[in-house]
């Protein structure tokens, strides 16, 4: 199964949010999903933590490295990707996953 | 209530006169919109004292009358700045239009194209800019942008600026808006609430995962923060990629390579954020 972000910015949370969701539903569905970045240029670090963090949170972490790729990204957007693995692995969170 | 600024910025952001007696400008300018700014006596201006010169001329929703600078360079360099379009100027009509050197927006949303019009810029006045700081320059511009957009809360939105320079070389931009200060924006979470130094809060805002967003909630645009923006561009700046000013409060830091956060004083204060940036190229 393969998700495709839109280009050539992805800038937002909000956008890295729902582009987590759709990865998390066809997760449900199939066994493994590909993120197709062919679109994207750059990505800043924090659209880049809420995919990455949100489906982190969704999956568990040896799930997300299991089951998720990445196909025909940039380094830039490949740099991106690793640093926000690590930020969550650090305990750093989204302000929507921490608790109150 | 008309605004004089006169003179020239300096190359060195802490020490010019010029950004602070236009930012001092704005605090007052916020209860009583500017009817005139005169630049008259306007020598050269940086892209921080382009930014608060246009947030001069929003809080007064493009009514306020710019007079142009007697230097005929200063003239020029207002003229392609694109600051007219945030005032009426009486001169407008007989002003040929030149190609923008210096792109100076207000944004009320966040802009997917600003990073692409400075490398524009660049392209047009000295061809290619260098492989590598174009996604670099967009991806930092975008966080602050979004910052600014949804944490200041402004009623003008932001304005931004940005400037190349060849001889050095480099890229210098700024974000500015205003409203609230960051110590105000992060001592609304309980973390937080015990801040009573701008300086201090301007530190910690830079610091790896500290957001003014709540726990369990996303920020006015929708987005969950995460807190990187900053940490990531103090980062960049500190392994030699460039040099950070932040001005919010009564506070100003600069952040750079070789040395730890210069934080002092700025007499007057300033009600909301300037985050200024020179990147290295």
């Amino acid at each position: 199964m393969r998700v495709r972000l839109s280009g050539p910015t992805l800038n937002s949370g909000a956008t890295g949010v729902s582009y987590a969701a759709q990865v998390l539903d066809a997760a449900a569905h199939e066994g493994h999903v590909e993120i197709d970045c062919a679109a994207v240029d750059r990505v800043t670090p924090s659209a880049a933590n809420a995919l990455v963090m949100t489906l982190l949170e969704g999956m568990g972490e040896d799930q997300f490295i299991a089951r998720v790729s990445l196909t025909h990204a940039t380094e830039h957007v490949k740099r991106e990707w690793a640093k926000a693995v690590d930020r969550y692995q650090r305990g750093i969170r989204l302000s929507s996953q921490r608790s109150a | 209530m008309p605004v004089v600024i006169h003179g020239a910025d300096s190359d060195d952001f802490v020490r010019g006169h010029l950004i602070w007696s236009a930012l001092n400008a704005l605090a007052p300018a916020k209860a009583y919109a500017p009817d005139c700014v005169d630049l008259t006596g306007l020598l050269l201006a940086r892209p921080h004292t382009v930014a608060a010169i246009a947030a001069l001329g929003c809080l007064a929703h493009g009514n306020a009358e710019l007079i142009l600078p007697t230097s005929q360079d200063a003239r020029n360099f207002v003229v392609r700045s694109g600051l007219l379009d945030l005032f009426s100027c009486r001169e407008a009509p007989r002003l040929s239009a030149s190609p923008r050197i210096v792109p100076v927006r207000q944004l009320a949303h966040p802009s997917p194209t600003f990073a692409d019009e400075i490398s524009s810029a660049w392209d047009l006045e000295f061809g290619g800019m260098p492989a590598g700081l174009r996604p670099r320059l967009a991806g930092h511009l975008d966080e602050l942008l979004l910052n600014a957009l949804s944490h200041a809360e402004s009623s003008i939105g932001c304005v931004v600026a940005a400037q190349v320079y060849p001889s050095v070389p480099s890229v210098e931009l700024t974000v500015l808006d205003l409203r609230q200060t960051i110590r105000g924006h992060l001592s609304k979470t309980r973390q937080y609430a015990t801040l009573t130094d701008d300086a201090e809060a301007i530190v910690m805002a830079t610091e790896e995962g500290v957001t003014g967003t709540p726990a369990g909630q996303v920020n006015r645009l929708g987005d969950p923060n995460s807190g990187v923006g900053l940490f990531e561009l103090r980062e960049y700046c500190q392994v030699g990629g460039g040099q950070l000013s932040i001005v919010s409060g009564l506070a100003r830091v600069t952040f750079g390579s070789g040395h730890e956060p210069i934080a002092q004083p700025f007499a007057g204060g300033f009600p909301g954020c300037l985050v200024r940036v020179r990147f290295q190229v």
